[in-house]
């Protein structure tokens, strides 16, 4: 029994940041709607009940920043202006992207607002969401705002080779979304890694400057490349010369095939019919030595092999050709790549 | 013997077909040939040697079907003159189909038939024969010229009319000349027959022939 109530004891403690949660939400929902009824001072009541440090239940930074914008606009409404600007410059910290919708709130709150913002000088930049990104198609957008006039400077960094790729450079004013392609600065994609956005702003009215950051982790998702084929070896081609020796050999070779058919009547003939007669044989025979004399002569002025080298020549192209395939192959895969971006909460240990 | 003859249609037939539906191996054709011969024919029976001599003309082809196979045809006549007294002159036919194995660039063996006849006023005699020998093959200059050198023991040959010869042996020795799709060739061949003796006579035959070859690749 008394593991059991442990472990409801356990539950509740775990269940409470939630239902305060919940009970700061509902508690500024009703705020909002009576500043929405008009009824500002019992609006103004519960939002500093919200604010207020004695209060019980957990209040979240964008809670936070929700009951100063309808504190500041209540203050607004009954005139309190200084009042309402404090209010909306505490909102405007917690949440720079803050704003009132003038479908909603009225001049004076508004203006009070602007006031505020004149004031105060943050830079503030969404969160990204887990996203692929088809960077032929795609960009990748981030959301910033300054509070008001400024000068804007964003770029992205490689954390591990400290690789800068500008993104923005510029004047900004209010919110602004700022695109990246995914490419480096050298017209690549971007290799893969942890990256910081660094944003910084300088205000065009007080001088006062600002920075956000931003990480995310970049993966790229595509299929795996191939390997080119290395480079062809000497030992893979023919040779492209004759040797010197050629020249003579070919010398041998036709006066061995004039002599060898000169023989032929002596060694195959029968005595009783031919007397060795070579009438017939020595036109082949003389053809077989004038062919072995001008092949010398031939191979001694000329020793390239010509089906050698159309043959290496064949091989080298083919084996250009097939590494321009892969190469395309590869280019069609890297053309196809998609960049997987993951927010990430800060600097890698 | 009949056996043997009446199979020579069929491997003419058989090489026919291979030659018409060959496929030759890359970078080898189909050749055909016109050839022209002068042939020297040698007969003793034991008496003063006959001998006539004549032209024959005729065509050829060659048509390597594989790397390592070539079959080559021939078919060529002419008429022959008598160079000795008491001599009749005759005409000669001769077909002849080969087959070539090339196991090395520079050796052939190969096998073949030979069908011929002489024939003048009186008669005709018909000759069949299978050979079978090797050729080394000479190459000059990159391949553009071809040297060759051949033997070939004719185990089989049957002459009409009279007994077979007991030794028969041939040889030859040749140069082609190839340049682009044509080629030129000169062939010297010596064949010899001694038949069984018959008493004491002896009949010995010798054919030599230089033949000249001119062809075109036409496929």
């Amino acid at each position: 029994m008394i593991t059991l109530r442990t472990a409801l004891l356990l539950l509740l403690l775990a269940a409470r940041p939630l239902v305060a949660q919940g009970n700061t939400g509902e508690a500024l929902d009703r705020a909002v709607r009576l500043f929405e009824d008009l009824q500002v001072e019992r609006a103004l009541a519960l939002l500093r009940q919200v604010i207020s440090p004695a209060s019980p239940f957990e209040v979240t930074r964008e809670q936070r920043a929700r009951a100063f914008k309808y504190l500041g606009a209540s203050m607004a409404i009954v005139g309190m202006r200084d009042s309402a600007i404090v209010y909306f410059r505490a909102a405007l910290e917690r949440e720079p992207f803050t704003d009132l919708d003038p479908a909603l709130f009225t001049e004076p709150e508004r203006s009070a607002f602007h006031e505020a913002r004149l004031q105060l000088f943050a830079i503030g930049v969404r969160p990204l969401q887990r996203v692929r990104l088809d960077p032929a198609a795609e960009r990748l957008a981030f959301a910033v705002v300054v509070t008001h006039q400024a000068t804007l400077e964003a770029e992205l960094r490689h954390i591990r080779t400290g690789t800068r790729i500008p993104l923005h450079q510029g004047s900004a004013d209010g919110v602004r979304d700022l695109t990246w392609n995914g490419l480096a600065g050298d017209g690549r994609l971007a290799p893969p890694g942890s990256y910081e956005v660094v944003f910084s702003a300088a205000s065009a009215h007080s001088g006062q400057s600002d920075s956000a950051r931003l990480y995310f982790d970049l993966e790229h998702d595509r299929p795996a490349l191939e390997d080119t084929l290395p480079s062809i070896r000497a030992e893979e081609l023919l040779p492209e010369r004759h040797p010197q020796s050629a020249a003579p050999l070919e010398l041998v070779k036709g006066l061995g095939l004039a002599a060898s058919a000169l023989m032929l009547p002596s060694l195959v003939a029968n005595g009783e019919l031919d007397r060795g007669e070579r009438k017939l044989v020595a036109s082949v025979a003389a053809a077989a030595a004038v062919t072995g004399i001008v092949a010398t002569i031939v191979r001694h002025n000329r020793r390239e092999i010509d089906a050698n080298i159309a043959e290496n020549r064949r091989r080298v192209t083919e084996h250009e050709q097939a590494n321009a395939r892969i190469r395309a192959r590869n280019e069609e895969r890297l053309r196809a790549t998609q960049l997987v971006i993951t927010p990430a909460a800060g600097l890698p240990q | 013997m009949t056996a043997v003859r009446g199979a020579t249609p069929i491997c003419w037939l058989a090489l026919a077909t291979l030659a018409l539906f060959a496929r030759p191996a890359a970078g080898q054709r189909l050749h055909v040939e016109a050839i022209g011969a002068l042939v020297e024919h040698r007969v003793t029976t034991g008496q003063a040697p006959e001998r006539v001599v004549g032209t024959a003309v005729g065509v050829g082809i060659v048509a390597p079907l594989l790397s390592w196979l070539e079959m080559r045809g021939r078919l060529i006549g002419g008429g022959l003159a008598a160079q000795t007294p008491a001599t009749d002159d005759r005409r000669f036919g001769e077909m002849e189909a080969t087959a070539s194995v090339t196991p090395l660039p520079w050796l052939a063996f190969d096998v073949g038939t030979l069908l011929r006849s002489y024939t003048n006023a009186l008669a005709r005699q018909r000759w069949f024969a299978m050979r079978v020998g090797s050729e080394l093959r000479i190459s000059f200059g990159d391949g553009r010229v071809l040297g060759t050198l051949n033997g070939a023991l004719m185990p089989l040959v049957n002459v009409s009319g009279i007994e077979s010869p007991s030794i028969s042996l041939s040889s030859g020795a040749g140069l082609v000349y190839r340049h682009g799709t044509l080629h030129a060739g000169l062939v010297y061949r010596l064949e010899r027959h001694d038949f069984p003796p018959t008493g004491t006579a002896r009949r010995l035959e010798q054919v030599s022939s230089i033949a000249a070859a001119v062809g075109i690749a036409v496929r």
